[in-house]
């Protein structure tokens, strides 16, 4: 073992109790430091898989328009067109419009959604029914749990859905229709529970005033957040479709996405600083160590170790306690990631509500650790550390043994 | 196997201009024992420093075995104080985070001696053996009385073998008899070893042991009649 790096170790041994406890105070901070940056990085990581995971559950993939608000006729063709792309899953005709939903009096303004009943399984993931189920044959239409309390309408119920044509069609009447509630859907996102009713294509024409054609063509692709994969998808529909509009899922939701995105680097940004100021524990300790060492250092210079020998030692004691900081703060936040609902819970009881379920919907906290994200803290913070170590290292170095010496 | 000749420092202060050492020489052949006795403040550990490489004179040049100290770069002058020098302090100090064994350890860490750690521990433990030490190799040096602390002090300076132990009041802290005893123990050690010794001190029985007593007075070194 190199003399430094046996210096090193032998000024962390706690039996110098004075020390030990500084040193200690020091890796706790950056435990502490690298552990928060770890945890809100996979909690803020958790909520934007959750986000991408029910967006595109319940969203097209990618979304085929007609420019200029026009129709897509013959939308089954273009389906089957667009389902021979390699990639594309599923494709599902869509008309949607603003309409108005009237039970016992109570009035909503949802956005239905027309579309083909067999297709529009394939593309819309509504497998969590929370009555019923997802029938939109005939007359029938299904809607979110958000929804159907604020109507008070149970799967059985007819609904009546009045046509936003009325407002412009000067001299026809379009008359309400009566639709069954066959299926209550429960996606686990107020916004679509809320704000959407999915019945057939025809209905939709038939509030529409239209006789053929569709508005969209909905696409679900396989991995669509495979960003390379997915770009050759797009540009391969693009091709396949040159004169209608294509929009991706992302283009769609792009503001919710960036603001994630924004929100993520700024709170690791400011996390960071909070970091800076637990490696300037360590730089304080290795300030106090060389005050207090000033006759050790004195001595090994006299002894004939070379201020090489007592800068690597003394830097080494510093990287040493960050190294060690890091790692018990990575396992650290891996033990709070892993219990995290117990703590919330926990928090919950003592009247502390971190994560309120009517505010944020979420029965539990979503989080995931991307391990590059891991290496990324580890590597800077560990670097902060050598830079951070330095100074007080240089000092130590730089001490003139006799001056040293003579502070007896 | 000494040779400082007209050795001059000085130190500035505020407002004020200390010349400590005005032209001193000393001569010390192999083996030989030199005491060096002079007031407080006449620049007893100064001359000590500048003769151990430790602290550059502004005029004069102090040679170990033929080699200048002060005309080779700093690293060179490290090398050299770390294989031929061996220090003896008053203060002991000792690193208090190491045991007994791994402090006489220390000097051969440098790497002036280019031996494996399991060499230069066997080498501590004769050396502690010597010294009377043997039963305390594990021990921390806060375990030891002072007395034993300047035994490991000594152990400590000899493990590179040098040719020149310089001490600077080894028995200073130390008690009439047990500074008796390091005495004896320096003494012996220099003589079985054939080493020459410069040892700083106020008593005039330690000096009357050494070969020759150099006085410091006015910066400058005079044989004592």
């Amino acid at each position: 073992m190199p003399f430094s790096l046996f210096l090193a170790l032998k000024y962390l041994k706690p039996k110098r109790s004075f020390t030990s406890v500084v040193t200690l105070i020091s890796v706790i901070g950056v435990v502490l430091g690298v552990a928060i940056i770890i945890i809100v990085r996979a909690v803020m990581t958790g909520f934007g898989d959750m986000w991408h995971e029910k967006i595109l559950d319940f969203k097209p993939h990618i979304t085929v328009t007609a420019p200029s608000g026009g129709v897509i006729e013959k939308e089954e063709a273009v389906c089957q067109r667009l389902e021979q792309v390699p990639g594309v899953l599923a494709a599902s005709p869509g008309l949607e419009t603003r309409v108005l939903v009237e039970h016992h009096r109570r009035v909503v303004a949802p956005l239905i959604i027309g579309t083909d009943p067999k297709r529009a399984k394939r593309v819309m993931k509504l497998d969590r029914m929370a009555a019923g189920e997802f029938n939109i044959e005939g007359d029938s239409v299904v809607l979110g749990v958000d929804m159907a309390d604020e109507l008070g309408v149970m799967v059985g119920d007819n609904i009546l859905v009045y046509s936003p044509m009325n407002l412009v069609a000067k001299n026809e009447v379009y008359l309400p229709e009566r639709l069954k509630v066959t299926g209550i859907y429960d996606s686990g996102q107020r916004d679509f529970d809320s704000g959407f009713i999915i019945t057939s294509i025809a209905v939709a024409r038939d509030l529409m005033g239209m006789r053929s054609g569709v508005y969209s063509i909905h696409l679900k692709v396989q991995d669509p957040q495979n960003t390379a994969k997915f770009k050759k998808i797009v540009s391969d529909v693009r091709m396949l479709v040159p004169f209608y509009t294509v929009r991706t899922w992302q283009e769609i939701d792009s503001q919710l996405f960036n603001a994630l995105a924004v929100e993520k680097n700024m709170m690791v940004i400011l996390l960071m600083f909070i970091t800076v100021v637990a490696i300037f524990c360590v730089t304080n300790t290795l300030i106090v160590l060389t005050v207090q060492k000033t006759d050790e250092i004195g001595l090994l210079k006299a002894l004939g170790f070379s201020s090489r020998q007592v800068m690597i030692a003394f830097v080494l004691h510093g990287w040493i306690q960050c190294l060690i900081g890091t790692l018990l703060g990575i396992g650290a936040a891996y033990l709070i990631l892993e219990n995290l609902q117990g703590l919330v819970s926990l928090l919950a009881r003592m009247g502390v509500e971190v994560f309120p379920k009517d505010v944020y919907g979420l029965a539990q906290i979503p989080w995931r650790v991307i391990p590059r994200e891991v290496a990324d803290v580890a590597i800077s913070v560990i670097l902060f550390c050598t830079v951070a170590s330095f100074l007080p290292a240089w000092r130590a170095a730089r001490m003139d043994p006799v001056t040293a010496l003579r502070k007896e | 196997m000494l040779e400082a000749t007209d050795l001059h420092k000085t130190y500035v202060l505020p407002h004020k201009r200390v010349d400590v050492l005005k032209g001193a020489s000393l001569s010390v052949g192999k083996g030989e024992r030199v005491a060096i006795v002079g007031r407080s403040g006449s620049g007893k550990s100064t001359l000590l420093h500048v003769l151990g490489g430790l602290d550059r004179p502004e005029v004069g040049e102090v040679r170990i075995d033929g080699q200048p100290l002060y005309a080779v770069s700093q690293r060179a002058r490290t090398a050299v104080r770390a294989s031929k020098i061996g220090f003896v302090f008053q203060s002991y100090h000792l690193l208090p985070e190491m045991d007994v064994t791994e402090n006489v350890m220390l000097p051969a860490m440098t790497g002036a001696l280019k031996i494996t750690r399991a060499q230069m521990r066997q080498r501590a433990l004769v050396l502690l053996e010597q010294v009377g030490l043997a039963d305390r190799a594990t021990h921390m040096p806060l375990e030891l009385s002072g007395g034993e602390q300047q035994r490991v002090a000594l152990a400590r300076a000899l493990i590179n073998e040098p040719a020149l132990i310089l001490a600077d009041e080894p028995t200073g802290n130390l008690d009439r008899m047990t500074g008796a005893q390091i005495m004896e123990l320096l003494f012996g050690l220099s003589c079985s070893r054939d080493l020459a010794l410069v040892m700083v001190t106020h008593s005039p029985e330690t000096a009357a042991l050494c070969d020759r007593v150099m006085e410091l007075a006015g910066g400058m070194l005079a044989a004592q009649t």
